[in-house]
């Protein structure tokens, strides 16, 4: 009679909670950051191409736009009900970064030609490898760039349509502590690592009541970004190693389409308002699915159910012409996809109020400088993942600043 | 210059409000204080775990982790036990997991004796160190706790093992009541812990079921069951003297000892399905899948000795489960369930908090998550049970305490913080 003890179910792999909720960066302009993220509406410059490639029939010539943005954001975790646990996640600065460059042909004014290369999606979250959330996640990083090449057509004076190529690609780490101790205590650790790919379509409709109304619709595909040989990296007890072995792996995370609707209005000769809303699909995200090449009792492949909801955020900005200078203002509303019981510290998202403002300054005819701050307001918040049974209460803060160029052919 | 400091100090404002401010909520202590605590308990109080009492597991005991908690609303607390001196144990060398070829060849991983054993001091008197909060003794009984002479007598049973109680009991000649009163009165505790109960029958089932079920006189041998009523009436005076000075506390009931692991994880045939064949009292018979084997037979003579075949199973590693309730699993899940009305109605009558421990346990089976940490009541990969299959890992003991954290804040309305049952250590493998 054998009495082999059997490891079984160590692994519950709670991970990969980080594609929950918001980390959709909606970072991709700076006077659209200044004034709340919309730009579905108003044709302001290059960034269009991303907010609505229908608008380039719109701009007013050929322009390069480049753009940086830093965000450093601050997050903590308490216990609750009551206790004396405070973690901190290590502060790390993020650099979400766009360039464009396109407009209307001169040869030819009703087609319109652009390249964007900008970061939509993005999240990263660095904790203590100790700390008391380590099984769910010690640290996360999601990188994405889009390369979209894209052309437009005015239909009209008045309406414009515009489509592109979305190319997509990026990188995944993702580190979390096994419940694994060797004999000096100290922990396993599996760490997955790949790179990614995917492809989708930009599309849009821009119309032009007047000089002073014009209005747009448009459509960001869903991409499902594809792992194919991930590396999946497993430190554990000597003795458990055969349970635990180092594999590559499969897997893909489904970024969600964006539907969005646009107006802007000149009430008076220098003010612009505008009004945006999206509806991000996230939804479609039902499950996320990790396959390792090599199984094992212990070592299955992953699949979680998600349970993410679609949301709409409102978006709602102010422009005011003083001549070389230009202020803006802004504010949003922006959900969180995330149901109760699945805030996950890998990314503890709540609904946040985001107020924003800029600046934008015209030197010389062709070359603008604009500026931009986003303030997130995420109120501290109590959240459970149940999952993994883990919850607390959490804060995050964030000062946003960003500054780009553009520059007119 | 002006100028400039208006923008530094804005520019601080900013910054600041970029950093999170939360701190979590302090806990409190509602009706109850905690600022003198006393434990009173057998191996399980005492951190007993992988079949042995060591340092760095005393050092993290059920009662340590309590009043880590009650320390955060009572500052000036403290809390002393009469640690052992070494890491590997007393009175055994602890269990540890290592790879062990068995008499077939076969290499596995199994618990297996540590090879260290430190034994310098184990059997020195501590007790110039007094007043100890945690007076809880491994193997203590209700049905002992009146005898005189109690360390005379533990170490005529086991001689050459000085027992852990000769550390630390005031006088020789104490019986465990005199000890706790002595502990009590030096110690004038406003809060205890109470967890007696569990040898009371366990003893009978670590014999095979060859003791008494019904032992005459209230005074049970050492492989017998402690008579149900001597039980309830000793626990209600015991508890009674606790209370005496008006000091709040809580009861914890006895476990379900049959779903422990100690019971649970030899199996009663062989792979091909063969059923073992045992001595059920006179009689030989083949097992059922409701007899037991215990975890700490000679798993040797299992394998490759024919115990189970051409030898039946001594009596004595086996329950039996023959005649339902007068069988030898039926008397223990009878003594259990009396007992554990004898304790909630001692709860009820003095007003203390009661912690079933019991019915969380059966809860586990089905696994309870704790922070991205499933822990199940299965031999070593479940993490909750130590490498005894009986006592608990310290993470098991934590998943404990926050049960009886969760008692107390019930009946006393205070708002004890949860224990974080992952920063303690689990099962190490090799």
């Amino acid at each position: 009679m054998k009495k082999n003890l059997i490891l079984t179910a160590f692994l519950s792999f709670h991970i990969l909670t980080c594609f929950a909720g918001g980390f959709q960066l909606n970072l991709q302009g700076l006077r659209q950051l200044a004034m709340g993220g919309g730009g579905t509406g108003w044709t302001w410059d290059a960034s269009t191409i991303f907010y609505n490639p229908g608008g380039i029939g719109h701009m007013d010539g050929m322009q390069a736009y480049a753009g940086i943005i830093f965000l450093n954001p601050h997050t903590r975790y308490v216990q609750t009900p009551t206790g004396d646990y405070t973690a901190d996640a290590a502060s790390h600065l993020y650099t979400p970064f766009n360039l464009y460059v396109g407009g209307p042909l001169k040869a030819n004014k009703k087609i319109g030609l652009g390249l964007a290369v900008y970061t939509p999606f993005g999240s990263g979250i660095k904790w203590d490898d100790n700390w008391a959330g380590r099984y769910i996640i010690q640290e996360i990083q999601l990188q994405s760039i889009f390369v979209q090449p894209t052309a437009s057509y005015a239909i009209t004076d008045h309406l414009s349509l515009g489509a592109g190529f979305v190319y997509g690609f990026g990188s995944l780490l993702l580190r979390q502590a096994l419940p694994v101790a060797d004999a000096s205590g100290n922990e396993g650790q599996a760490k997955l690592k790949g790179g990614a790919q995917g492809f989708g379509f930009n599309m849009g409709l821009h119309y032009r009541f007047s000089d002073r109304l014009q209005a747009g619709v448009a459509f960001r595909s869903q991409v499902n970004m594809k792992v194919n040989n991930g590396k999946a990296t497993f430190t554990v007890p000597s003795s458990l190693a055969d349970q635990f072995p180092n594999t590559s792996f499969k897997g893909s995370v489904k970024l969600p389409s964006v539907l969005s609707v646009g107006v802007g209005y000149k009430p008076t000769k220098a003010l612009t308002l505008q009004f945006d809303l999206n509806l991000v699909n996230w939804n479609s995200y039902d499950s996320l699915r990790f396959d390792f090449a090599q199984n094992t009792a212990n070592l299955k492949d992953v699949s979680q159910p998600r349970l993410y909801k679609s949301v709409i955020a409102f978006r709602l900005g102010g422009h005011y012409d003083f001549g070389k200078f230009a202020v803006m203002l802004g504010g949003a509303y922006d959900p969180t996809p995330a149901h109760n019981g699945y805030i996950s510290p890998d990314l503890p998202d709540a609904n946040r109020i985001v107020l924003n403002g800029g600046l934008s300054y015209t030197p010389i005819k062709k070359l603008t400088i604009i500026a931009a701050l986003e303030y997130q307001l995420i109120s501290a918040h109590d959240g459970s993942y149940d999952p993994a049974n883990f919850s607390g209460r959490y804060q995050a803060k964030a000062a946003i600043p960003g500054i780009g160029v553009t520059y007119n052919f | 210059m002006k100028k400039h400091s208006l923008i530094i100090a804005s520019l601080a404002v900013t910054l600041a409000a970029c950093k999170p401010n939360i701190s979590p909520k302090a806990p409190t202590s509602g009706s109850a204080d905690f600022s003198r605590f006393m434990v009173v308990g057998d191996s399980y109080a005492a951190g007993f775990s992988d079949g042995s009492l060591y340092k760095s597991a005393q050092e993290h005991s059920l009662a340590v982790m309590l009043a880590d908690q009650f320390k955060l609303v009572a500052p000036n607390s403290t809390f002393k036990q009469p640690l052992v001196p070494g890491e590997s144990g007393l009175p055994h060398p602890k269990n540890v997991l290592a790879m062990v070829t068995d008499c077939l060849g076969i290499t596995s991983l199994m618990p297996a004796p540590d090879t260290k054993w430190d034994t310098t001091g184990n059997h020195d008197n501590i007790t110039a160190q007094e007043p100890f909060n945690n007076m809880a003794t491994p193997g203590m009984r209700i049905g002992d706790f009146y005898t005189t002479d109690y360390i005379t007598i533990l170490n005529a049973l086991k001689p050459g093992e000085l027992p852990y109680a000769a550390r630390f009991y005031h006088d020789y000649h104490y019986s465990p009541l005199q000890q706790m009163l002595y502990t009590r009165d030096n110690i004038k505790p406003t809060f205890f812990v109470f967890w007696l109960g569990f040898y009371d029958v366990f003893l009978y089932a670590q014999s095979g079921g060859t003791g008494s079920p019904n032992p005459p006189g209230g005074a049970p041998a050492l492989t017998d069951i402690t008579p149900a009523d001597t039980f309830a009436a000793r626990y209600d005076a015991i508890v009674g003297n606790m209370v005496a000075n008006g000091a709040k506390g809580v009861l914890i009931n006895i476990p379900d000892i049959l779903d422990m692991p100690y019971f649970t994880t030899v199996p009663v045939k062989d792979d091909q399905g063969n059923y073992f064949l045992m001595n059920d009292k006179t009689s030989v018979r083949k097992m059922t899948d409701d007899d037991m084997l215990l975890l700490e037979m000679p798993i040797d003579s299992l394998k490759c000795y024919g115990y189970g075949t051409s030898t039946p199973i001594p009596d004595r590693w086996s329950l039996s489960s023959t005649g339902g309730a007068q069988s030898e699993i039926g008397y223990i899940r009878s003594a259990i369930t009396q007992y554990n009305i004898a304790i909630a109605k001692t709860a009820a009558k003095y007003g203390l908090a009661l912690v079933d421990i019991n019915s969380y346990l059966k809860t586990m089976e089905t696994g309870v998550i704790f922070n991205g940490v499933t822990y199940t009541p299965q031999f070593v990969q479940g993490g909750t049970f130590s490498l005894d299959g009986l006592h608990f890992t310290q993470r098991g003991y934590a998943l404990i305490a926050n049960q009886v954290i969760n008692s107390i804040n019930k009946q006393y309305s205070s708002t004890l913080s949860q224990v974080d049952v992952n920063k303690y250590p689990g099962i190490y493998f090799p």
